[in-house]
């Protein structure tokens, strides 16, 4: 068994569009609970008690978002009180609430997204698609930080040499333009050579593969198989509307019935289902170990 | 069977008078591990590129070239990128990606064949040349000698009939030189391909190939056994400096000898017979009192949590001496003449610049008229397009320079051959008139001939009082002109004597004259020394 980021990038993909697209387009405050505790599950069973400032800032983002917006929106019919003529309704707060939710959960997957996916794996999507434009992205992923490297190297260089000698801000812009324009020359110098390299191995043929590392396996089937029937039930219930909101003027949410619960429950299975993986596999793993 | 043949061939470079090939003829068998030789602009690199049509330059052709018996213009586009494998000198400009794998699987993505057999290819490539431990790595990762392994392996992928390498190892330490070049030895052997390489570093590579084609100005000299090839150079000392230290000093000693010795160990049965009880006296080194550079006990790591790069070095330089600082890569050797150029901040220990510590250099006082460092990529000297501009820029007097300048002036400085670059960026960091000149393998990637005239101007730069530290990678260069060497090992400085001693209580880290006079008198570094002892 794998966790998520082993399977194919193409499941990866998936997941995450699975995920954050019923969250975005969900306002039911049970279904954007689910994907908030989803995400800040996975993230810290990936992430262990690193990234501490992240968690800090997601809260201070929530808050603000929860406060901001009965300052600016005065709808609702249930006043808490009156701000500088302005009524701030409990509505309002509640709204502000909800869809810090769901940005705070958007960002979270987002978040473990973007660890998850390295370079090779958006590749391997693009080459799907474009072999073309899979090639060009590889090679500014190389390119970029070698450039930001050898700006480096010639600052450097320039230093022992005397070069930068006032503290002036103009005329240290001024010499850092120099080193811009040098960086760009040697850069096409470079390309000429990389360019040659690439014709002498055939890159003029025509037709091109795009060759990749990660193949589908039984695991990604299964994994996809589970992942279209908790989607599936999920955006039925959604497109039934059982799983809408409304704020304004009042709070009124559909009365809880077997279809909505359901949906609710299949949307906490989906969030939680690469946590599930990631528990499972190491479970395994002890097991394993306590055997030998 | 001929596998490559060249007719009668000419080319001249648009807006050139001379041609850079002139009438040359010679053909290649196949299986042959030909080298090709010959001094910086002799034409080697036109004649290389010439053979492979997709790199062919522009200009005025006539002659003809064969592979197989078939005209290489007329090869399809997918023949000739598969059948002749090219290798050049630039470890890290030939990488077209950014992962390991996808650089080996680069070419064959581009023939269109099947995600399998790319997969089986790729792998089975990578498992000859070793490289399962770094295959999902960064390409940007990698040393340079691995990056120039993954150059070789992502040509061999494709399978080719005929590898042609141009100076691939110039670029490498010796190490990592030695292993590559054993490599090729291997392909040659293992699956008979054929092999066309240029080199600097003859020492190694005319011992293993199996025919030596010299070439001068264009033409071709010689093309022979290496034995018989070697000897029809002694009357031009541009080649014969390059060539292996114990044919340079049997020509020297027997010129009309027809058995010319290429290794250490046929070096060392000529000299049996000069060198018995032959003996020199020890040469006593006297230096300055005074100090130019002191480190006391210094430390110094990239990050918190990295270790240690610089591990207590105690190290003292002396006023006007020339001071070659030898030791493996990754040993810290770079490290240390940038903590001593206050580039990078030391957090434990001290260092002085002429009994001065760094600390109390303000306001960049530390690089006018006293310390100037100059890098391993020489190229990051130039922000200019032109040599003259850059140097008028920076106020070098071209007139109190320890060499002619002028032949580079009107250039672009990315333009220049290796030797040349060095010479111009040498001219821009003379500029501040530094008393103390840090340099940065400053024989990286320079032919035998170009490195004498290094060589020569840092002993004049010495005459006129400044002192010079080198760190190095080239025993030869460091056996010839310093005054001092130290061993680098792990952070930390191990041995530091003059280079008699030193080079003669080496066994590996040392000259190949030392090598092969070991045994009859210590204390022999160099040919020249070797060759006037054994006339006395």
């Amino acid at each position: 068994m794998q966790t998520l980021e082993e399977l194919h990038p193409m499941t990866i993909l998936l997941y995450f569009l699975a995920v954050t697209g019923i969250t975005m387009f969900s306002m039911h405050p049970a279904v954007l609970g689910c994907s908030l505790f989803g995400a800040v599950l996975y993230f810290i069973v990936r992430n262990g008690r690193k990234h501490f400032k992240r968690h800090i800032f997601s809260g201070i983002l929530f808050l603000m978002l929860t406060l901001i917006n009965p300052l600016v929106s005065h709808n609702g019919v249930t006043v808490l009180f009156v701000l500088n003529d302005n009524p701030i309704t409990l509505e309002a707060l509640l709204y502000g609430a909800d869809s810090a939710l769901m940005i705070t959960a958007v960002l979270y997957w987002i978040g473990s997204f973007s660890q998850i996916m390295t370079s090779e794996k958006i590749l391997c999507i693009f080459g799907k698609f474009s072999p073309k434009i899979a090639l060009m992205l590889s090679m500014t992923l190389r390119f970029v930080p070698l450039l930001n490297r050898q700006s480096k190297n010639i600052s450097d260089t320039q230093k022992a040499l005397g070069y930068y000698q006032s503290d002036n801000i103009i005329d240290s812009i001024r010499e850092k333009a120099k080193i811009f324009d040098i960086v760009i020359t040697w850069a096409l110098e470079n390309g000429i050579i990389t360019a040659e390299s690439m014709d002498a191995r055939g890159a003029n043929l025509g037709r091109r593969t795009s060759f990749s590392i990660h193949h589908i396996r039984k695991e990604d089937v299964f994994f996809i198989i589970i992942l279209a029937l908790l989607t599936g039930i999920t955006v039925s219930v959604l497109l039934l509307h059982m799983l809408s909101a409304e704020f304004y003027p009042s709070v009124s949410l559909p009365e809880y019935r077997i279809e909505n619960l359901t949906g609710i429950l299949t949307f906490l299975g989906l969030a939680l289902m690469p946590s599930i993986l990631q528990a499972e596999v190491s479970l395994k793993w002890k097991y394993l170990q306590s055997k030998i | 069977m001929e596998i490559l043949t060249v007719e009668n061939l000419n080319f001249i470079y648009p807006l050139c008078q001379e041609p850079a090939i002139q009438e040359i003829s010679f053909s290649i068998q196949k299986g042959e591990f030909i080298v090709l030789c010959g001094a910086t602009g002799c034409g080697k690199s036109t004649l290389l590129r010439m053979c492979k049509p997709e790199l062919t330059p522009n200009g005025q052709k006539s002659g003809e070239i064969f592979l197989n018996h078939k005209k290489i213009s007329e090869l399809s586009p997918e023949e000739s990128a598969v059948k002749i494998g090219y290798v050049m000198q630039n470890p890290e400009q030939q990488i077209v990606t950014d992962k390991v794998w996808h650089e080996l699987a680069y070419g064959l993505e581009n023939l269109h064949l099947s995600q399998e057999s790319i997969a089986r290819r790729v792998a089975e490539m990578a498992s000859y040349f070793g490289i399962g431990a770094w295959y999902e790595k960064s390409t940007a990762e990698l040393s340079g000698g691995q990056k120039q392994l993954l150059n070789l392996a992502s040509v061999m992928v494709m399978q080719p009939e005929i590898l042609i390498l141009d100076e691939p190892t110039a670029q490498l330490d010796p190490i990592a030189a030695s292993d590559f070049l054993s490599v090729i030895r291997k392909l040659n052997q293992d699956f008979g391909l054929t092999v066309f390489l240029t080199e600097h570093r003859l020492e190694e590579a005319i011992p293993l190939c199996d025919r030596l084609m010299i070439m001068q100005s264009g033409r071709l000299l010689n093309f022979d056994t290496p034995r018989k090839a070697v000897s029809s150079v002694k009357d031009h000392a541009d080649l014969l400096c390059a060539m292996p230290a114990a044919a340079r000093i049997s020509l020297n000693l027997q010129p009309e000898s027809d058995f010319c010795p290429l290794t250490v160990r046929e070096g060392k049965n000529l000299l049996e017979k000069y060198m018995q009880k032959k003996k020199i006296p020890d040469k006593k080194y006297q230096h300055s009192e005074k100090k130019a550079l002191e480190m006391k006990e210094v430390y110094f790591r990239y990050e918190r949590h990295s270790p240690d790069i610089l591990q207590g070095v105690n190290l003292t330089v002396y006023e006007n001496e020339i001071f070659c600082i030898l030791g493996e890569n990754g040993s810290g050797k770079s490290t240390c003449l940038k903590a001593a150029a206050n580039l990078l901040k030391i957090y434990s220990g001290e260092i002085k610049i002429f009994d001065k510590k760094l600390k109390y250099y303000k306001n960049n006082m530390l690089y006018q008229n006293c310390l100037a460092l100059l890098p391993q990529d020489v190229r990051t000297v130039f922000l200019r397009n032109t040599v003259r501009k850059e140097l008028e820029e920076a106020g070098t007097k071209l007139a109190l320079l320890p060499f002619d300048a002028e032949k580079l002036l009107d250039h672009h400085p990315y333009d220049l051959s290796g030797g040349e670059q060095q010479l111009a960026a040498l001219a821009r960091v003379l500029a501040s008139e530094p008393k103390l000149l840090l340099l940065d393998e400053p024989t990286k990637g320079i032919d035998a001939c170009s490195k004498q005239k290094i060589i020569q101007v840092l002993r004049n730069l010495k005459k006129s009082g400044m002192t010079i530290i080198a760190v190095t990678h080239d025993v030869e260069f460091a056996a010839e002109c310093a005054d001092r060497c130290a061993m680098f090992f792990r952070g930390r400085v191990m041995a530091c004597e003059t280079p008699e001693h030193f080079f003669s209580e080496n066994s590996f880290y040392t000259t190949s004259v030392s090598r092969m006079t070991r045994d009859f008198c210590k204390n022999i570094v160099t040919t020249e020394e070797a060759v006037r002892l054994c006339r006395n």
